[in-house]
Order: structure tokens, then C-alpha cells, then sequence
């Protein structure tokens, strides 16, 4: 089976709406048909995508259409055109409902109730011939960090404040106030972090949800409104971006291009076979991305910003050379 | 219509056809992003086939492509990649234009109306007779219209005697009710940027918004920011699907892989998909029964194309001996990505004491040998040293080495001795 699911074509959806709503006894002309799908289909932008198909439409003799009066097409058959969701995304739903997360989104009942659902179809569970392998182990997906998931998740659904205290490495912050933006996930960390507003600061902020002790539902009435998430994300931009040099050795272009991929980038070739890669970050990410330019070790060269350059000449006076203590021989 | 309009045409079918020429393309632009006209003369794209591809992609991409000017002047395509900027979307863009037969599409449709009842049930002979029309699609036409709209999971056929009977699917999402479409909506949105392929996660995505539509249910919109998603990876998207599909099978696989050169590789049993999430790689991990031998192996995902399923072979391999082999080839690994249990590596560190908690969540087989003030020392077997490096360059000032075999520290002294004169650091 193929990956791709031609009836999730742009075109295919738009003629399943069409043909639905003549079967529903909406009285359509040919050309109003046309405009439908062209529109639906967002046709007017490339044109000659859609033309093979719209030709179809204009020379189909009675497998859809009965266009006998232009005026008021008939549909050939009346039912209403409906798929059920594809063997793909079956097997996709079967994974996400063995997946260790799903508890944050669904109760017990209801993962048993699809579960149930899918049964009959006796559907490989594909998901474990997959192994992801993680930096840390994450968070654990105790009762306890499912009720903050939900009470965070319910607070931006319905752009509402929460209390919480939070555990830094300062100390236990109380009766913190902020306004819940984004959940967000790292891969690589397995943990989640919420992006919030806190009107005291007058800036975002972000917490591991683990730390969070004791979240709850503020009143919303007392604090002001939130600009939203891409307008304060904007502000956050750094104002220079970080220059580097790739060696080319041991792959590192490449392993440069594709561990930065998430980010804001572009590679220059240089004349040496070296690159040079300019990245655009936000601030918040600047510590993270730092580390992963250390672990290119001498690969990676940073040329810019000075403050950066400063930094790994910092770590690299930290290191301190090969000692031997007592009972351990070289080699 | 026109000489022209039908060559132009004829051009964009063949771009829409041709998926594997626009993959490697999208490849170079979402990693790469300056890549002139010229580059991509040099990787065998001829300067019209380069115009062709680019004001194609523009077209149908529209805000996810830019184009970037470099500092010689030249021009160059780049992907715009923020957090809100959803990569997922512009590859479905381009899947949701993929060249079909529009005669087989709208027999498909045909058939699909005739299935309005969820009840109703027909034979392949049944579905031949309602298209009675002057210009009907042939026997052929429709027997593979239900073959695929079976293989697609649309239809179900149950065999009763010598006769087949199709009638439609079932839908687990039907009848569900909006507060647990919204949280499935949710858990999808979130695993596709969890599990791979994250091409049918947004599938189902898809699905269920358009269920909520259905129900005058308010519209989801996603709560999610995702750090270390790698966005390429959803490139090989296609051939991740067919290696998952062989497992299941139990089928062998071959595939042309593009290592230093590209070369084909035959009879290898697919077993698993090993995601690295610090580095976005993804692995195929097999076993190579080539002349029947039964080694693992390790390919990077990134560089197989066109996988396809050779059937299953003489002796396949039971979910033990997989497990097993998996194991002991990973198991001195700790980001799963080097399989030369053969060749295990014993490295001793001295570690401050704040890193321990974390060097023992990193390296699962780690032992603590003894404490020295504000150091611990522990040993650890890896199957490569090449693998502690990443981490080793990152930690610096936290780690002493105390041992490990001479050639590979001399290599590493010899790296951080570079990495000072990078940046004028006295030895």
C-alpha cells in the first residue's frame, strides 16, 4: 500500500463536497460546479494542475454528473460520498493508542472504546518495530503530571491564567501567575515545557511541567490580555544570527545541516570545501544551541557573534588534560 | 487547448508523476538553502528542468518556499522554517496535487457513492452492472478500482464460497463525540511529530478536522510547539512506510542505498527503525542473509531509495532471534546507532559528582568503580568510541578521561589540540 492517499487530493475532496451536496438537493449549474471545485481545490493558483482534472468533469458522460440540463446537474447516483478513515491511518491510530503519551489525551475507557473499534480489522501494531532512542529518559506520565497536562491544556483552549508554584534551580517560586501559550515537546529530551505569558514580568516564560507543583485555575477577570504567542515569539528573535564554519571532515556539513534542520538556516560552500552556516534563533534556544555546536568539537567554528566565540574559549579552558590516578595505566 | 498550454501541461503532470526527482530536490533546499541554479547543474539538474521545478514548487508551496539571495547575487531557494511554520503542511501540499488517472479517480468516487449505506453489500459483479452507460469504465478499470479502494482500507471483502463481498469499513471515528474528536485531534497533532510517518499522522489529523467540520464542532487548533522535531525526516517518509510494511510481512528488501557511492543492496530483513533523537538520523537495523548469512547491519534511512519487498525468504527470523541480535548489537550503545558488538570499547571516566545522576540516565550499562573528592569514576563499554565524542566535546569541564585505548585518546587530544589553536587558546 502506498504511503500517499490519492483521496486526500485537493481535487478529489472538492468533487466529494460537490457531488454530496447535489445529492442533498442543492441545485448547481455546470459553471457553478466549475467555480466550486476550482475554488475548493485553490485552482487559481496553479492552474494547469486541475486542468486534466476539471477536463474530466467537462467530458464526463454520466459516471458523476448527468449534465443533460447545464442549468440544474443531476447527480447520477444519490448517496453521499463517504470514506472512513484509511487502512494508513488505522495503523497510525493503533500506534498513537499504544503510545506511552496517550494517557494525557484520553482516558482509560476511551482508549479501550478504539481500541475495541479497531479490533475486528486485527491491524499490526507497527509501532514496535520502532525504537526511538531518546538523550534522557523524560518525564513520567504519572496521574499526577496527567491532571497538570489537562488543566494546562484546558487553560489555552480557553486563553485562561493558572497558579502554580514552580520548583527552580533558585528555589520553590509560589503562587506563581501566568498564562498557559504552548505545550512544548522535545524529542530529544522526552519532556515537556510550557510556554506562558506572566503579566508581573511582563514577558514569556517557560517551566518544565514536572516542576510545577500545585496548578490550578486562576480567576481571568485581573489581569490584562495576552498579545499573542507569534507577536511575543517575534520579539524574542535574536538580533544577530550565529555564523559558522563547517569543517569538511567527518561528515560535519552534513551532520550540521540536518541536526540544525529545526531551525532557521542556510549553507554557504566554501571555496575549501568548508561551510559557512548562518542560523537564526530565539533567545530562549541560544544555551541549547550552543551545546549542540560543542559536540561538533573542532568541526564546527563559531565566527560569530564575539560573545559566543567567548564562551566556547571558556569551555575549552575548562578542560583539564589526560591524568592518571593511581590503579588506571594509559591504554 | 493550445499547442503551448497543453506542452505546459504535460510538464506539470510529469512533475506531480515524478515524486522521487522532487523529493531529492525538496532535500537539497530544506537542508541546504542556497543551492543556485549552477549547484544544481552540477547534481545533473539542466538549467530548464531547474526553472521548471522551481516555479512548480513555488506554485503549489506558495509561503513555505522563499527565495534568498546570496551574497554573490545569485539566487537560491530556501525552505521558511519557524515553529509556526509547519513543514508537514507544505509536503502535503505537494502530495495533495499528486498526479492521478482522473478516470480511475472518479470510478472510485462512483463506487464510493454506491456504498452510501454502511450496510450494503456487493460482488465485484454487482458494482459492474451499475455503470450502465454508453462510455462506462471497462471490467478492468473497475476491478482495480476496488482492489485499490480495498488495499487503501475503504472497502472490506469477506470471501463466502467461490464469491467475494465487499461492503464499506468501518470507521472508529464515527459517532464519536466532539470533546473526544478535539482530544483525538490533540494526540495526533502531537504524535506526528512524535512517531514516524508523520505523513499518516497527518492524515488522520486531516480526517478527524474534517469530522469536527462535519459536526459544527469549533475548529482545532494546535497547543504544540515541538523542539528537536527533524524536519527532514518526514522526506523519507515513503520509504520508512514500505521498510515497516516488509517487517510486518516478513518479507526481505532490497533498496539502491547512497553511500559514498550508490550501489545496490539486496536480501536484507528488515527488523527495525532506529530513531537517534539528538541527531534526527533515522536507521534501518537488519539482519543480511546475502549468501545466506545472518549478520546485522545498520543503514541510515536517509540514503535509501526506492526500497522495495522481495518476498519472504528461506528462513526468516522469529521476533526472538530479532530481539536477541538487536540487543546485543545495541546494547553497548547509547544512542543506538553503531552495531559492532565485536568490537566493544571500555572507557573509564572520572565525572564531577553534579553529572553522575545524568551520565547514569545516558549510559544504561555504566559502573561506578570509586570517588574520588568531587569525582566519581565510572566505566562504560561502548561499541564505538567515535559515539562518546559528541558527548565528550560537550562536557569538557566535566569529565577527566582515565582510560581508554591509546589510538582513540590520542585522536582526542589531538581534536581538543585543534579546537584550542581554532581559537587561539596556548596549549
Amino acid at each position: 500500500m502506498e504511503l500517499i492517499n490519492e483521496y486526500k487530493n485537493r481535487y478529489v475532496l472538492a468533487l466529494s463536497a460537490v457531488l454530496n451536496r447535489l445529492s442533498n438537493g442543492k441545485t448547481l449549474s455546470k459553471s457553478e460546479i466549475y467555480a466550486e471545485i476550482q475554488e475548493a481545490a485553490g485552482v487559481e493558483k496553479h492552474a494547469a494542475f486541475g486542468a486534466d482534472f476539471l477536463e474530466h468533469i467537462r467530458s464526463d458522460t454520466g459516471l458523476l454528473f448527468d449534465f443533460s440540463d447545464n442549468t440544474r446537474v443531476q447527480p447520477v447516483r444519490n448517496g453521499k460520498i463517504q470514506f472512513p478513515i484509511s487502512r494508513g491511518e488505522k495503523l497510525y491510530l493503533l500506534m498513537i493508542l499504544n503510545s506511552k503519551y496517550i494517557p494525557l489525551f484520553l482516558d482509560q475507557s476511551e482508549i479501550e472504546s478504539l481500541r475495541h473499534a479497531l479490533e475486528k480489522e486485527k491491524l499490526p501494531d507497527m509501532s514496535r518495530y520502532i525504537s526511538v532512542c531518546p538523550m534522557r529518559k523524560g518525564d513520567d506520565i504519572t496521574p499526577e503530571f496527567i491532571q497538570k497536562f489537562r488543566l494546562v491544556q484546558k487553560a489555552i483552549r480557553e486563553n485562561r491564567y493558572i497558579r502554580y508554584d514552580n520548583q527552580t534551580r533558585q528555589g520553590l517560586l509560589k503562587g506563581m501567575l501566568s498564562r498557559p501559550l504552548r505545550i512544548e515537546f522535545s524529542a530529544a529530551d522526552q519532556v515537556f515545557r510550557i510556554s506562558m505569558w506572566n503579566p508581573a514580568e511582563g514577558r514569556a516564560v517557560k517551566a518544565n511541567l514536572r516542576r510545577m507543583r500545585n496548578v490550578q485555575a486562576a480567576e481571568t477577570d485581573t489581569v490584562q490580555p495576552v498579545e499573542s504567542i507569534h507577536k511575543i515569539l517575534s520579539s524574542r528573535q535574536a538580533s544577530e544570527p550565529i555564523c559558522l564554519r563547517i569543517r569538511n571532515r567527518r561528515n560535519a556539513p552534513e551532520r550540521a545541516a540536518l541536526l540544525f534542520s529545526m531551525y532557521d538556516t542556510t549553507m554557504k560552500p566554501l571555496e575549501n570545501g568548508d561551510w559557512l552556516m548562518q542560523l537564526r534563533y530565539y533567545e530562549f534556544d541560544k544555551q541549547e544551541i550552543f551545546r549542540h555546536i560543542l559536540s561538533f568539537g573542532p568541526s564546527a567554528e563559531v565566527l560569530s557573534p564575539a560573545e559566543l566565540i567567548e564562551e566556547v574559549q571558556t569551555h575549552l579552558k575548562q578542560y583539564q588534560h589526560f591524568s592518571v590516578p593511581q590503579g588506571y595505566e594509559k591504554g | 487547448m493550445k499547442r503551448n498550454d497543453m506542452e505546459r501541461n504535460k510538464k506539470q503532470r510529469d512533475f506531480i508523476k515524478n515524486f522521487t526527482e522532487i523529493l531529492e530536490f525538496l532535500r537539497i533546499i530544506f537542508f541546504y538553502g542556497c543551492y543556485t541554479q549552477e549547484d544544481y547543474k552540477k547534481q545533473g539538474i539542466s538549467k530548464s528542468r531547474y526553472y521548471q521545478l522551481t516555479a512548480n514548487l513555488k506554485s503549489v508551496m506558495g509561503k513555505y518556499l522563499t527565495e534568498v539571495k546570496l551574497s554573490s547575487g545569485q539566487k537560491a531557494l530556501a525552505f521558511r522554517k519557524d515553529m509556526f511554520t509547519e513543514p508537514h503542511k507544505a509536503l502535503l501540499e505537494l502530495y495533495s496535487i499528486k498526479s492521478f488517472t482522473a478516470k480511475h479517480l472518479f470510478t472510485s468516487l462512483a463506487i464510493m457513492q454506491m456504498f452510501s449505506q454502511e450496510e450494503v453489500c456487493f460482488t465485484a459483479a454487482d458494482i459492474k452492472n451499475e455503470f450502465t452507460q454508453d462510455k462506462v469504465p471497462s471490467d478492468r478499470t473497475i476491478e482495480r478500482c476496488i482492489d485499490h479502494l480495498t488495499e487503501h482500507g475503504f472497502l472490506q471483502c469477506e470471501r463466502k464460497g467461490n464469491k467475494k463481498f465487499y461492503t464499506r469499513s468501518s470507521d472508529p471515528l464515527k459517532a464519536l463525540p466532539e470533546s473526544i474528536l478535539l482530544s483525538l485531534a490533540a494526540a495526533a497533532d502531537f504524535h506526528c511529530n512524535v512517531i514516524p510517518p508523520a505523513t499518516c499522522g497527518h492524515y488522520l489529523l486531516d480526517s478527524i478536522k474534517r469530522r469536527l467540520n462535519e459536526n459544527s464542532a469549533p475548529a482545532y487548533e494546535s497547543q504544540f510547539l515541538f523542539k528537536h522535531y527533524h524536519l527532514g525526516q518526514i522526506l523519507d517518509d515513503g520509504v520508512l512506510w514500505t521498510l515497516l510494511q516488509a517487517m510486518d510481512a516478513q518479507e526481505i528488501v532490497s533498496f539502491l542505498y547512497k553511500g559514498k557511492k550508490e550501489h545496490t543492496i539486496k536480501d536484507i530483513y528488515p527488523c527495525r527503525i532506529i530513531i537517534n533523537e539528538e541527531t534526527g538520523r533515522q536507521y534501518l537495523f537488519g539482519l543480511n542473509l546475502y549468501e545466506n548469512r545472518r549478520e546485522p547491519v545498520l543503514y541510515r534511512i536517509d540514503k535509501i531509495r526506492t526500497p522495495e519487498m522481495n518476498g519472504k525468504p528461506e528462513k526468516p527470523a522469529d521476533a526472538e532471534e530479532i530481539q536477541q541480535l538487536y540487543e546485543t548489537a545495541l546494547s553497548h550503545s547509547f544512542t543506538g546507532v553503531f552495531c559492532r558488538p565485536e568490537k566493544l570499547t571500555e572507557v573509564v571516566l572520572a565525572v564531577r559528582k553534579e553529572l553522575y545522576p545524568h551520565v547514569l540516565q545516558y549510559f544504561s550499562n555504566a559502573q561506578y568503580e570509586e570517588a574520588e573528592p568531587d569525582w566519581m569514576h565510572i566505566r562504560i563499554s561502548v561499541n564505538h568510541f567515535v559515539e562518546l565524542k559528541p558527548w565528550l566535546f560537550r562536557n569538557l569541564g566535566e569529565i577527566r578521561i582515565l582510560k581508554a585505548p591509546e589510538d582513540m585518546l590520542a585522536d582526542f587530544e589531538q581534536d581538543i589540540r585543534e579546537w584550542r589553536e581554532i581559537y587561539g587558546i596556548d596549549q
